[in-house]
């Protein structure tokens, strides 16, 4: 359908196509585009929560990449250093938003606000009896999540949707592990918080 | 792992060697608690994945055609001043003076036959000449007149706007 744009033989090594692209080779930038565009994209909404905004950062995103290639020493794994472009995107895309509920959220405050050695325990979720409840308790986790700070919101999704690993996710944020796993104690506690009444009452 | 919430969430999320994990389990004074922490943190994965799930791509095509078309056009862009500029290469510059001098010759020879009168029966220029425009499609907005003289049988083409000569054209 885009024929503009040649192709290059999709079994290339990821390494082929990365030093091509570096080399200013289009056809080998849009295999990598083609590689890894669903990922991208499905990272960057789970973030963002809009499919246009979506659309567009992830767009943006790999034309950063494309510029930034020339830098890309090839110390960490291409997709980890492109989810880093993708993740500063739309954590820069948040802040700017400024989205409804959204109040700074720092570890100090969080401290405050999740006591360390307060104890949740969630009764038993069962499966879900209708779709109503199911979207009732999507509405409320969302609403949760957008009461994190763009940081913390990133940090638990890589981990707990993306299931990243901490150096990855460090990776992406561009943090120390330590950072991504104290974001992550204090976002899960402050998500505990919000969400307590829905795990008693389910 | 340092402090103690770093700590906590490594062993939350099973990241602990086993040495890590006991010596850590050790120094808690209430193992069914942290336990607790540990089946709340599950809960709280299992509903953001269900939550949270993969968006899908619509028009992958059409993503791939936009952002490959933004950078050819951003190269497009930077390449145009530098070709343009300081590091135009010598024969290019030549060919640009060339034109240029070429343009200035016929426009004068044109006057000279055309627009001064030589005599009663001098032909005057309006009279004589037709003039056609044409469109450069050049994002630079190049434009070329030329003018054609009946009476001296000369042609005189003149752009205007064209800061350099490509190089399929350039004098070499």
């Amino acid at each position: 359908m885009f024929a503009s744009h040649p192709l290059v033989n999709p079994d290339l090594e990821e390494n082929e196509l990365v030093a091509r692209s570096q080399r200013g080779d289009h056809a080998a930038f849009n295999e990598l585009v083609i590689r890894y565009r669903h990922k991208a994209y499905a990272m960057i909404y789970n973030m963002v929560r809009n499919e246009q905004d979506a659309w567009d950062l992830a767009q943006e995103g790999f034309i950063r990449a494309w510029k930034s290639l020339p830098r890309f020493k090839g110390d960490s794994a291409f997709f980890t250093w492109l989810y880093r472009i993708m993740t500063n995107a739309a954590i820069d895309w948040m802040r700017k938003k400024q989205v409804a509920g959204f109040k700074e959220f720092d570890d100090r405050v969080a401290e405050l606000e999740a006591d360390p050695t307060s104890v949740l325990v969630p009764k038993a979720v069962e499966a879900p009896e209708k779709q109503m409840r199911n979207r009732e308790i999507g509405e409320r986790i969302q609403a949760a999540i957008n009461q994190l700070s763009p940081e913390h919101r990133a940090v638990i999704l890589l981990k707990e949707v993306e299931q990243l690993q901490y150096n990855e996710i460090a990776e992406s944020v561009g943090c120390s592990i330590g950072t991504v796993m104290s974001r992550l104690f204090y976002a899960r506690k402050k998500l505990q918080v919000q969400l307590k009444d829905l795990y008693e009452n389910t | 792992m340092k402090t103690p919430e770093e700590r906590q969430t490594a062993w939350i999320d099973d990241a602990l060697s086993p040495e890590e994990r006991a010596a850590f389990e050790a120094g808690q004074p209430d193992l069914s608690a942290l336990q607790a922490e540990k089946v709340a943190a599950q809960q709280l994965r299992s509903l953001l994945q269900k939550t949270f799930v993969p968006a899908t791509l619509a028009s992958p095509d059409f993503f791939n055609h936009g952002i490959m078309e933004a950078i050819a056009k951003e190269e497009a862009a930077t390449a145009k001043p530098s070709n343009a500029g300081r590091g135009l290469p010598w024969f290019l510059q030549i060919g640009r003076l060339a034109w240029a001098g070429v343009a200035l010759m016929a426009v004068a020879a044109l006057l000279t036959a055309n627009m001064i009168p030589f005599g009663e029966s001098g032909p005057s220029f309006d009279a004589q000449a037709q003039v056609e425009e044409m469109k450069v499609a050049e994002p630079g907005g190049v434009s070329a007149v030329a003018f054609y003289a009946t009476s001296s049988d000369l042609t005189v083409l003149w752009i205007d706007g064209m800061e350099y000569v490509p190089a399929s054209h350039a004098l070499n």
